[in-house]
């Protein structure tokens, strides 16, 4: 077992990376890979909260890199799916507390044990992305279809590329279809030209995701809500099934369903 | 507010001492700061009475008449062309703050605005065009003393900057800069022209946005006449 490095990030903060990494994590360890979630983000970490395992963190890697505990001792394994481990990060550190080669030599160890690592990169550009960053084979960009997300998505896909990161998809994240009716937010064409980079999912407005956070339960527990649908479907994408976006188009609501044919003209 | 006055300098009183013109030295001018409270017939005394300090204290460079905010009329700008006539004085360019002096200082055929020295065109042109078969993307820039051609997208957030000419055949919607080194006859061309701002030379220009009609379009980004202009893009063939 080689796992695949995936780090999850944006640029920009509240676009959604911490719940599209716990989604996506949860779908994958359903479909029956092995999979751990790393939060990358000390001193601000919310991977274990929105996963529901913070009562059970005792470690975190940044012990582990120092030396304070071994590698499986830091992990937490999530009861409701055998095959899910998170591996928190340090909520008394800050973002310097670990090198680039540290991060790297972390991934690196939990390579052989697992089908996916993800990454749940912090918000910005400085040394907490690229510790997120530095151990990852590919790259998943979440934004939001608003000029400032998108402008700083495109400057994490350039860095992304620059750090030779392979492939670079995007998860257009919490789309509201009526104001892209009412011209009031960044058609999804728009995003695509601008950004360049292949789509991996589209995930719909969804009142559900705040409930599920507030719960620590990531919706993929369950395939009810339109977001649900929509991570699961990038989750199976990611593991290489062909997911025609038009199933997406028809799990959603009506609203939903305009934009998304739109998109169909458009996709590449 | 300037004082009228047709007397020769041999008339004037000496000038309030309080308020004096202030030279600054620069690598290739003398900037001439003129208070804007000096009355207009001891600023006009000031710079008659260099006639004989202009070769000792310019040593043989131009100045940049720095008004700051004062408005000049009709009638007293002819007088200080006078004065300056007289002194001796090599203007190179007049500056202030007020559009109306500024309107009648063009119309007068003399440079307005910051001064840059002229470089040799040969020097600009010598240089190969550095060409970039991709997009830019946010923070990304490039800089090239010549002129710069980007076959691809400069997304919002990238930077260009030329000493010669920018040309982009897709969308621009980044910063591009052509004639950064003060050479003029430089341009901006894009395939599709969504800047937020633009500048060549010394200009600026911002004031830019979707309610243009050359919003998207393919242009070319000129100077002319001190002001930039948006021509649309056509290629004859």
């Amino acid at each position: 077992m080689a796992a695949r490095v995936i780090v999850v990030t944006s640029g920009k903060g509240g676009v959604g990376k911490t719940t599209t990494t716990a989604n996506i994590s949860v779908a994958l360890a359903r479909s029956g890979f092995k999979v751990v979630a790393i939060d990358a983000d000390i001193g601000l970490r919310n991977l274990d909260v929105m996963m529901g395992l913070e009562n059970r963190i005792v470690y975190t890697f940044v012990d582990v890199l120092e030396g304070v505990c071994r590698l499986p001792q830091a992990l937490v394994r999530d009861k409701r799916v055998d095959s899910l481990y998170l591996l928190p990060a340090a909520q008394t550190r800050t973002k310097d507390a670990v090198s680039p080669e540290q991060m790297s030599d972390l991934c690196a160890m939990l390579r052989p044990d697992f089908d996916f690592i993800l990454l749940d990169s912090p918000a910005g550009i400085e040394g907490g992305f690229r510790n997120a960053a530095v151990g990852a084979d590919e790259g998943l960009v979440v934004t939001t279809p608003e000029v400032p997300a998108v402008r700083d998505a495109d400057r994490i896909i350039g860095m992304l590329e620059s750090m030779g990161k392979k492939p670079i998809r995007l998860v257009l994240n919490r789309l509201r279809a009526h104001l892209i009716r009412e011209g009031e937010m960044l058609d999804i064409k728009d995003v695509l030209d601008i950004l360049a980079i292949p789509l991996i999912g589209i995930v719909p407005e969804d009142e559900c995701v705040v409930k599920s956070a507030n719960r620590g339960e990531p919706l993929t527990f369950s395939d009810a809500s339109p977001a649900a649908k929509a991570f699961r479907n990038i989750a199976d994408r990611i593991a290489g099934k062909e997911v025609p976006f038009l199933k997406l188009d028809e799990q959603t609501n009506g609203g939903f369903l305009s934009g998304i044919k739109r998109l169909f003209g458009l996709s590449r | 507010m300037v004082a009228s006055s047709t007397g020769t300098e041999q008339n004037l009183p000496p000038p309030d001492r309080e308020e004096r013109i202030v030279f600054k030295g620069a690598r290739d001018h003398v900037r001439m700061l003129i208070p804007e409270t000096m009355e207009e017939q001891s600023l006009i005394h000031e710079i008659v009475s260099m006639h004989s300090k202009t070769s000792e204290i310019l040593g043989g460079m131009g100045v940049v008449l720095d008004f700051q905010g004062r408005k000049i009329g009709e009638e007293g700008l002819s007088r200080l062309l006078q004065a300056l006539w007289r002194s001796g004085m090599r203007v190179l360019s007049w500056i202030t703050y007020d559009l109306e002096t500024q309107n009648l200082l063009k119309a007068a055929g003399v440079h307005v605005g910051e001064y840059r020295a002229p470089v040799s065109r040969e020097a600009g042109s010598s240089l190969p065009p550095l060409a970039l078969a991709h997009s830019l993307r946010s923070g990304q820039r490039v800089e090239h003393d010549g002129d710069i051609i980007i076959v691809g997208h400069v997304n919002d957030g990238a930077e260009i900057l030329a000493g010669g000419s920018v040309v982009v055949w897709g969308r621009l919607k980044g910063l591009a800069h052509a004639g950064l080194n003060g050479v003029s006859g430089h341009c901006i061309v894009a395939g599709a022209f969504e800047a937020k701002q633009i500048r060549i030379g010394s200009k600026v220009g911002s004031y830019l946005g979707m309610e243009k009609e050359w919003w998207g379009r393919p242009v070319v980004v000129l100077l002319e006449n001190d002001s930039l202009m948006v021509r649309d893009l056509k290629i004859e063939r």
